[in-house]
């Protein structure tokens, strides 16, 4: 039988790791093509606020991942 | 000299001295051992860590050559930088494994670790000439940024004297980043990389606080722009230079080129232990990334509505002529910073200074390891001993850096950018092996060998002939073919012969 807490983390590992190939792609490459456009939303321009919104997702994989996955090896 | 210039070189010369002693430091702590001195005994923590992998990441490119790209091609750059969290998240996710099979048998170098894995020397050299071709073009670019800094510095004394600032300049930080790495090794490149990474951040900020008192907000700095040059805000940028093909294929090079380079691997061996490098990865990625994205677009819009004609190739000077330019008043408007400005903008070079040499050094010190551990023991001296690897090790800092002076004063003074890609599309070549060593296991000790080679070829022919020529293309001369960055071309490539040539000729055995 598989342990729930191993088989939690995969799945949490699976989705971070999708998460950030969207990320990537929609921060760093097609996904620019959405907002480029030479406007400004909130006196900021528009793809100046995409790279931010991103930046924050892509915080937020960080943190869980640190959380629940590079702060709990016991190698040291 | 006038009196601001005679300041600014004290703070410089402040600056030297304390990395002298640093050096020194390095050398008194450093055991004789070999892997103490490459890789600081394997017991960093996570703020030189993270502080080290850091600033061997944010170089000249961040501090001069960002700003000068902001500058050239517009808001669409911002998509590139936002690539450092991806570099920072591939801190643990690659740095872990590393760090394993580091402790565990002892690598120090990189191409230790894939001959050991892939067997035989032909990956190593392989691996260790991809690694050092990286590197040269990485302490070239560094240099040339020390080589702008004295242009600044002592540009009423070329007249006078007849000596070029320029090569001055780029002879004194080679010689200075040479002299405390060879010294103290890891310990003294980390320790100084620590303060030259607290630096180059303060620097940053520092100057986008100075075009913000200067020119206005960044509201005021994109409403601006956008009157005046509305194709400034989006891709492909205002010379078309930058689609969104170039962005995304240039990503990619930055997202793993940078962290498989020679120097930021010998940092993974050197952490403490996997949750060092998870914490890095927080300090790079996303630390680091806020910075970059809060100040350089400011730096670098702002600059351009200040200097809208400057050339394409003076564009990595645009932080030093704002630095230079800033009217007193606008200083001012802090109470006590107009007297403080001579100290302050000293600083500022000085940051700019220590990104250049906290690059440059990594570099020269992973170089210095491959010469010792990948050539001089397996071809030339199998038998060397701890000390006599060290010895070599340092003699290969003299070398090397003798090298990378040569091709500055040879006249290579292309963008800090252009030569940034440059070698980060070397880097980006070890992507495929270094998957399938960590993660995959199929691959042949072949395909991995021919993959890197066809990779390599096929980046220098898709960069276009003048590279073959001339050693660096210019930015104009880059060829790109179907909006496809030449660095990728040759990962294409070097996946497609990878993977060929393992089906081929089947999987080998492994080492246990």
């Amino acid at each position: 039988m598989t342990n729930p807490e191993t088989a939690n983390k995969r799945r949490l590992r699976r989705v971070l790791t999708g998460v950030l190939v969207i990320a990537f792609l929609m921060s760093c490459g097609p996904g620019i093509a959405l907002v480029n456009r030479p406007s400004f939303i909130w006196s900021i321009p528009w793809i100046y606020a995409w790279a931010w919104t991103w930046f924050l997702v892509i915080t937020l994989v960080t943190v869980i991942a640190y959380r629940n996955f590079w702060s709990q090896t016991h190698d040291e | 000299m006038t009196n601001d210039l005679l300041i600014q070189g004290i703070v410089v010369g402040c600056y030297l001295l304390m990395l002298a002693v640093l050096g020194y430091a390095g050398w008194v702590r450093t055991q004789r051992g070999s892997e103490d001195y490459y890789v600081a005994g394997r017991g960093q923590g996570w703020i030189v860590t993270s502080l080290t992998i850091s600033a061997t990441y944010f170089s000249s490119l961040a501090v001069l050559g960002i700003p000068g790209l902001y500058h050239q091609q517009g808001m669409g750059v911002v998509s590139t930088v936002l690539v450092t969290m991806f570099a920072g998240i591939m801190v643990p996710v690659l740095g872990t494994p590393i760090w394993k099979a580091g402790k565990r048998s002892g690598f120090v170098t990189q191409a230790e670790m894939f001959a050991d894995h892939f067997g035989g020397n032909a990956i190593r050299l392989a691996v260790s000439g991809v690694g050092a071709a990286y590197c040269v073009t990485y302490v070239v670019m560094q240099i040339m940024a020390g080589g702008y800094i004295f242009q600044h510095l002592f540009s009423s004394l070329e007249a006078s004297t007849g000596l070029n600032a320029f090569y001055v300049g780029t002879t004194v930080l080679a010689a200075v980043t040479a002299a405390y790495t060879i010294f103290g090794g890891m310990k003294s490149v980390a320790w100084t990389d620590a303060i030259q990474g607290l630096l180059l951040l303060g620097g940053m900020f520092g100057t986008s606080v100075i075009v913000m008192l200067w020119i206005g907000s960044p509201a005021t700095i994109f409403a601006d722009v956008s009157q005046r040059d509305p194709s400034r805000l989006s891709l492909p940028g205002p010379q078309g230079a930058f689609p969104v093909s170039i962005a995304f294929t240039l990503s990619i090079g930055f997202a793993f080129g940078n962290m498989l380079q020679p120097a930021q691997w010998m940092r993974f061996y050197s952490a403490a232990g996997p949750k060092v490098l998870g914490r890095s990865a927080i300090v790079v990625g996303v630390l680091l990334t806020a910075i970059m994205l809060l100040t350089a677009p400011v730096v670098g819009l702002g600059g351009w509505l200040e200097y809208p004609d400057l050339p394409a190739a003076d564009a990595d000077s645009l932080v030093l002529k704002i630095i230079d330019d800033v009217p007193t008043e606008h200083v001012a408007v802090i109470p006590g910073l107009s007297r403080l400005w001579p100290i302050l903008s000293g600083i500022f070079l000085t940051a700019i200074m220590a990104a250049s040499m906290s690059t440059a050094d990594s570099n020269l010190h992973a170089m210095s390891a491959m010469l010792a551990r990948d050539v001089y023991r397996p071809f030339w001296r199998p038998a060397a001993t701890e000390t006599q690897l060290v010895q070599a090790g340092r003699i290969g800092v003299i070398f090397l850096t003798g090298i990378a002076v040569t091709i500055v004063l040879l006249g290579s003074t292309d963008a800090i950018a252009f030569i940034a890609f440059l070698a980060v599309s070397f880097a980006l070549q070890l992507l495929p092996a270094t998957l399938d060593m960590l993660f995959i296991q199929r691959g042949s000790r072949s395909g991995a060998v021919m993959g890197l080679i066809a990779g390599v070829v096929a980046l220098i022919v898709f960069s276009g002939p003048p590279l073959l020529i001339q050693w660096l293309p210019t930015m104009g001369e880059l060829k790109n073919y179907l909006g496809i960055h030449f660095g990728c071309w040759g990962l294409i490539i070097n996946s497609l012969v990878f993977v060929s040539i393992t089906l081929i000729s089947g999987k080998p055995p492994r080492s246990p």
